[in-house]
Parts: C-alpha cells; structure tokens; sequence
C-alpha cells in the first residue's frame, strides 16, 4: 500500500489580497504564514482527505497540462515544504 | 481565611467592551465582586441587551481529564465532548490551578470558579489578568472584531491606531499625541471592527504603562506600524503585509480554529477599508503630525 497523505489541522488556508496563505494556528514563530502557489492549492485542498502521492501528481497532470516526471517533481517538492512546517500526517508503507 | 477587603460590589457586575456585553452574577452570597479602576469606565447598565451572563461561584478547580487542546504558559484550554471550552488558568512554577472559565456551547453563557485558597483571597476580580481579556476576545471573534495590541489616539473624532509589540512606543506616542491634543482609547489594547463598510476603534480597559483607557468610539483614519528611526516618515504598506502586520499583533484569538478564521477574516476586511503604513518616528511632538497628516491625505484624496 502507497504512503497516503492528508494535510494537518494546524494551517488554514486563506487568500488574501492576491496571495495564497497558510497560517499556522499554534505558531509562536514571529511570522506565521507560509505563501503558496495556487497549484500548490489544488494539492491543499485535495489533500483535505488522505491521497497518494501518485493521486496528487495525476491532479497536477489533468489540471496543468504537465509532464508526469514534473508533476512528479512538484508534488513531492510541495510535500517537502509541508513537512517542513509540520503540516502534514502521513500513513501507510514507508511513512 | 480568604478575605473580601477589596470588594467593591455584592451584586451583579455588567461590563461593555466595545459591542460586547458581560454580565458578572454571584452563585451564591460567598461572592462578592471587585471592579478595579479602570474597568470602572466600561460598567454598563443592567438593562443592556447580554452577549454573555457570567456565574461566578467559589471552589477547587476540577481539571477535565480531556488532554488539553492548547498549552500556554499560564493556562490551558481543551474542548470536551459535551460542547464546553474550558480554559483553566495556572500559577508559579508547580501550575497550581486557580481559576477556570467554561463556555457553555454558543458562548452565550460561562462559568467561573475561583480557587479561593490558592488565591489567598475571594474578592472576585472581574478584571482578572489575562482572564478578562480572553474572555472578552473568544466572543469578539464571533462578532466579527478583534483586539489589536495596539495604542489609539482620537483626534477631532478620528481614531489613530498604532500597532506594534511591547516596547514598539505605543505609550510613547500616546503620550506625543496627548500633547498634541488627541484623547488616547488605550496606549495598549484597541478593539477593531468594520461596521458597514467603516473601520472602527473601541476604547479598552487594558492598558500599558501610561494606563490610559477610555470606553470611547471612533472611526479609523489609519493604522499605523510603530518603526522607531531617526526622522519622521510614513511608508504606506501593501495589503499582503498589513494583513500580516495585524495579524501577529492580534490578542488571543489563536484558541480554536473557527477563531481564527474569523480573525482573519475581520483582518481581511480591515485592511479593504483602512490604510494601513510603516510610521517612523523618533519621541518629538511632530510624530503625531505625521500620523495625521498621513490619515488626512489619504482621506482628501
């Protein structure tokens, strides 16, 4: 079984004057938001319930138009940055 | 044996706090409530329309076995499965409990218990720290306001909001303002909402070091950031970043995640409606100037 991945709950998402926001709710950091691309949007909300990062990357494909090694590349890219601000859970094989 | 020396009231206690409405009533005749000073303002009459009615009884302090939501330094906060928020505040470094605010579902009515012998007194202090403050800041959410740390200087009828965190100059520039002839809503904590399509500011009785307070009402001219430099300048900023400005300036509306979003929700309102800029200043008189003829030519434009 594929690592499923679900975001967390301590960002919400807001968009805010043209910009795409995360804003961490129990941060105590000075600057709690993390800026994001609106394809990295589609992938925050489908990450609402837990997916694969095969189901991610076909999302970029059918949305984008782009090559599967690039949405490949972009949806592990993103959930790198999401672990790095503890906004994601995971579970399953090679978690 | 818990004394009452300080006890200025035996019955109901009613505060306002910008649209909000609290009323304090005993549980039984063991409470009696003080109103400290500066809350003295922001009594209201008894007839006023309650957003919350506030039993306020004696007791130990039960600690739900619920593990706690969110963890501050003073005090916790979980949510049990009947719907309740409780807050349970703590002190010294063993966090002894002494006090606890229950929310009943809907906000609309809460609970205090106060732990008299940990206390070392019974007076029931409706301007408990940080208590009341929370207090007032969970239901200001669900109205679509929120408490800034922020000072704010009105002036023929418009308010002025400096935001910046402790040591920005917020009681500095109160004090510049005073001088100049403006009245100070708060040198520390203002209230902040839009109301049909107007910016706001409401007095608060949390104050800083100048204890200013007041439970006036103005409209917004401008929000200012506090940059202490070496000459006066304003430096407008972009919409993106006063919303971020604001946002971690914002008094305890982090507990719950729908507070949160209507937090950011009223911010993202306010900043549509009020200019929001860097203030450089230094501690003269015409730093005030600057703010107001900052708000006035945005307004004459």
């Amino acid at each position: 079984m594929a690592t499923e991945f679900q975001r967390s709950d301590r960002q919400i998402y807001r968009f805010v004057a043209g910009e795409h926001l995360l804003v961490d709710l129990h941060s105590k950091a000075e600057a709690p938001f993390f800026a994001i691309t609106p394809s990295a949007v589609v992938l925050w909300q489908e990450l609402a319930s837990w997916t694969t990062e095969g189901r991610l990357a076909a999302l970029l494909r059918e949305r984008y138009g782009i090559s599967e090694e690039q949405a490949v590349t972009d949806v592990r890219d993103f959930l790198e940055q999401l672990d790095e601000i503890a906004a994601l859970d995971r579970r399953g094989a090679g978690q | 044996m818990p004394s009452f020396q300080d006890a200025t009231h035996d019955s109901d206690v009613t505060l306002r706090y910008g649209e909000l409405v609290f009323r304090f009533t005993a549980v039984d005749p063991s409470v009696r409530f003080r109103v400290p000073p500066e809350y003295e303002e922001f009594q209201a009459s008894p007839d006023e329309a309650v957003t919350c009615t506030v039993s306020w009884s004696l007791g130990r302090i039960e600690v739900p076995q619920e593990p706690a939501g969110v963890v501050m330094d003073v005090w916790e906060n979980r949510r049990t499965p009947d719907g309740r928020d409780t807050t349970i505040f703590f002190r010294g470094h063993d966090r002894v409990p002494y006090l606890s605010l229950a929310f009943e579902p809907g906000f609309l009515r809460a609970s205090v218990v106060q732990d008299a012998d940990v206390l070392g007194y019974a007076t029931a202090d409706v301007g408990f720290y940080p208590m009341a403050e929370m207090m007032a800041c969970r239901l200001l959410s669900r109205i679509g306001a929120v408490d800034l740390h922020a000072s704010t200087a009105t002036f023929d009828g418009r308010a002025y909001v400096f935001m910046g965190h402790s040591g920005a100059g917020k009681t500095t520039m109160s004090e510049i303002a005073i001088a100049a002839g403006a009245e100070i809503l708060s040198d520390d904590r203002t209230i902040v909402a839009v109301r049909n399509g107007t910016p706001m500011a409401w007095g608060t009785p949390w104050h800083g070091s100048g204890r200013h307070t007041s439970s006036r009402i103005a409209p917004i001219e401008g929000i200012f950031l506090l940059v202490q430099d070496d000459h006066e300048r304003v430096v407008p900023m972009s919409p993106q970043r006063a919303f971020k400005e604001l946002y971690v300036r914002l008094i305890h509306q982090k507990v719950t995640e729908a507070e949160v979003a209507d937090s950011l929700q009223t911010l993202e309102d306010l900043v549509k409606t009020v200019p929001v800029a860097d203030l450089h200043f230094r501690k003269v008189p015409d730093a005030f100037r600057v703010a107001l003829n900052a708000g006035r030519g945005v307004r004459n434009s």
